[in-house]
């Protein structure tokens, strides 16, 4: 499997679909979010993050997981003005469903270092997926811009 | 969009009766001339009609001429619900609760702007916040803000940011009704509280137009609208209730589809997630999306206040001298209970629109008393390129529940066009055709270029001729500033 991310075309035309493949969750999630760091950032390379904190979140299948995770990160950047980054964890899997228990590095917003290409606004449900394979796993997600 | 499946009704009305699909409740109508159904993506089909399936649905689920594929219900997409027994669908109100358009009017000629235009725009570009990451134009305590999604952009009026005229030309009084605190999260307010008075990002503008004579087409009503002379200026103002509104849609996105199952809801698109109108969940998502539609007012009426304040500075003359006043202020992503006419008997509907423009017409009884005569000002707005559309409210479309477009629709994906455009091409380009653009990101400028969208006179031309509204002037831009 080509583990990554690439951006889908004829799934949204107001908003941007994007494509993960990774052979983990935790590497799902890691990826997902620096998708969406590259389309958010048009000079990524100057994410520096300063701290790091906890990120839990719980959900009921691994597409909400992810779904929840993503959303966070939209959550952060608008209420606290931070990019952020997953920086490992571990997922717990149960009956009840999946519980993420892991570390996000972030980096607060500056308008002198960070040009950015457009806003991410929410996660959508809309095509939302994740998928185990024989060799990894695939998701899509569609980002509201 | 293949013509497989659609009846014409009309020039420009298509109909998707209910043997199209299963669970269809009503048909699924189409707005558009063969030009627009031609381009209009192949989705639209599947999502106006899975749209047909909501409880409640009465005659038809509409889309407009504008229309393109959503989440839930396309872009363009109107449902009229009985509240009594049907739902409330966070899908068909979309997550930028009232998004909506403000338009200015000025006694300000273009000849006096020549000149001005640059630092007019640049002024205007530093004074409102634009793009990701800027601090709103004002500090809201928590009480202030709970003010706010209670009285709108009345609390603007309380406070000297508003004029009384302004509040009477914007839709339901720019305050709506059964707005309670009560039903935002704490997530809401984070994102919400700090982001008042911004313009965001993506599609979201302001801009500099003039209305020329030659391109009004109903020198009556235009002046009902406040275009009196030749080569006037006008700012308009697109925007809506910004982080705030997308958490709220978040929020009871999630919490409807853990409910469905115990209402026996069933839907083909988890976007179309709902709730019975009257139950607990519906009630509370009801008060937060009016919330989120007061908080979408102000900060429309917080915008328009800093254009005065700096058409005052660069005109070294008066808000009131420069005669800048609302023309009308438009929602674009609502659901309102509206009184409409089903089977001859007068029925209250929840009517939900998303990215469509409620048209009253003349004689309405909730138009502000200044347009009863004439009916409401639609405004549609185009992209940087083309300019824009003022339009009027007219009494054949009461089987749109007199709802018209929004804006021109886009074609082309962003991806797509940022293969096809550069942003500082266009920006020179436009330039070069008197349309001076300030943007706080030229990737996202070249995402948002005029080929991107539909023919916004073919759009007009088809909310025309579907009687859905009247094109009463057409409006050039000159100068845009975007996030």
């Amino acid at each position: 499997m080509n583990t990554g991310f690439e951006i889908v075309d004829g799934l949204t035309s107001a908003d941007i679909a994007v494509r993960i493949c990774a052979h983990s969750i935790e590497e799902l999630l890691a990826t997902a979010a620096f998708a969406m760091l590259k389309i958010l950032l048009a000079n990524p390379e100057e994410f520096n993050p300063e701290l790091k904190q906890r990120i839990d979140i719980e959900a009921e299948s691994m597409e909400m997981l992810l779904y929840r995770f993503l959303d966070e990160l939209v959550f952060l950047k608008d209420a606290r003005k931070l990019l952020a980054l997953f920086d490992g964890g571990t997922i717990e899997h149960s009956v009840e469903g999946y519980a993420l228990r892991g570390v996000i590095a972030v980096d607060s917003i500056d308008a002198a270092r960070h040009r950015f290409n457009v806003d991410i606004k929410a996660v959508t449900l809309h095509g939302l997926s994740c998928r185990k394979q024989p060799d990894g796993y695939i998701a899509q997600v569609v980002f509201d811009v | 969009m293949q013509t497989a499946g659609l009846t014409k009704i009309s020039d420009c009305l298509y109909e998707i009766r209910t043997s199209f699909k299963k669970g269809m409740r009503v048909p699924a109508r189409i707005y558009g001339s063969d030009a627009i159904i031609a381009g209009m993506d192949e989705a639209v089909k599947e999502q106006i009609t899975n749209v047909c399936m909501l409880p409640g649905i009465q005659r038809y689920a509409l889309c407009m001429p504008d229309g393109h594929s959503g989440y839930g219900f396309p872009i363009g997409g109107v449902a009229a619900i009985d509240p009594s027994e049907g739902v409330i669908s966070p899908g068909g109100i979309g997550f930028d609760i009232n998004c909506g358009i403000r338009l200015l009017s000025t006694s300000v000629r273009l000849e006096e702007v020549e000149g001005n235009v640059t630092k007019l725009i640049d002024r205007l570009f530093s004074r409102i916040p634009a793009g990701v990451g800027k601090d709103g134009m004002l500090s809201f305590s928590k009480k202030d803000f709970d003010d706010a999604m209670v009285k709108g952009a009345r609390w603007a009026l309380e406070r000297g940011y508003a004029e009384k005229d302004d509040i009477d030309a914007i839709e339901d009084g720019g305050c709506m009704q059964g707005a309670d605190p009560k039903c935002i999260s704490s997530r809401a307010y984070e994102r919400g509280i700090g982001q008042m008075g911004t313009l965001g990002s993506g599609n979201h503008f302001l801009e500099i137009q003039v209305a020329k004579k030659e391109h009004v087409y109903d020198d009556t009503i235009a002046r009902e609208f406040g275009i009196v002379h030749d080569n006037q200026i006008m700012v308009m103002i697109h925007c809506g209730s910004r982080g705030f509104g997308h958490q709220v849609a978040t929020d009871y996105l999630q919490k409807f589809l853990s409910a469905m199952p115990k209402y026996g809801l069933k839907m083909p698109d988890r976007e179309l997630a709902c709730a019975p109108f009257d139950s607990k969940e519906g009630q509370e998502y009801y008060r937060a999306m009016n919330c989120a539609i007061n908080i979408a007012f102000l900060n429309r009426q917080l915008i328009a206040h800093r254009v005065r304040e700096v058409f005052a500075e660069v005109f070294n003359k008066s808000p009131r001298e420069l005669g800048i006043r609302t023309v009308y202020d438009v929602c674009h992503n609502t659901a309102k209970l509206e009184t409409h006419e089903i089977d001859g008997k007068e029925t209250r509907l929840l009517v939900h629109r998303k990215g469509a423009t409620r048209a009253f017409p003349a004689g309405e009884k909730e138009l502000p008393p200044r347009y009863r005569a004439a009916g409401q000002p639609v405004i549609i707005g185009g992209s940087m390129e083309s300019g824009s559309l003022l339009l009027v409210g007219l009494e054949s479309a009461k089987d749109a529940f007199y709802t018209t477009a929004h804006g021109s629709g886009r074609v082309m994906s962003r991806s797509q066009a940022k293969k096809q455009f550069r942003g500082d091409a266009l920006q020179k380009e436009l330039l070069g055709k008197g349309i001076y653009i300030r943007t706080a990101s030229l990737s996202g400028l070249a995402e948002e270029a005029g080929a991107a969208y539909k023919d916004i006179d073919e759009v007009g031309r088809s909310a025309e001729m579907a009687g859905l509204s009247k094109i009463i002037a057409r409006l050039f831009p000159i100068g845009n500033i975007k996030g």
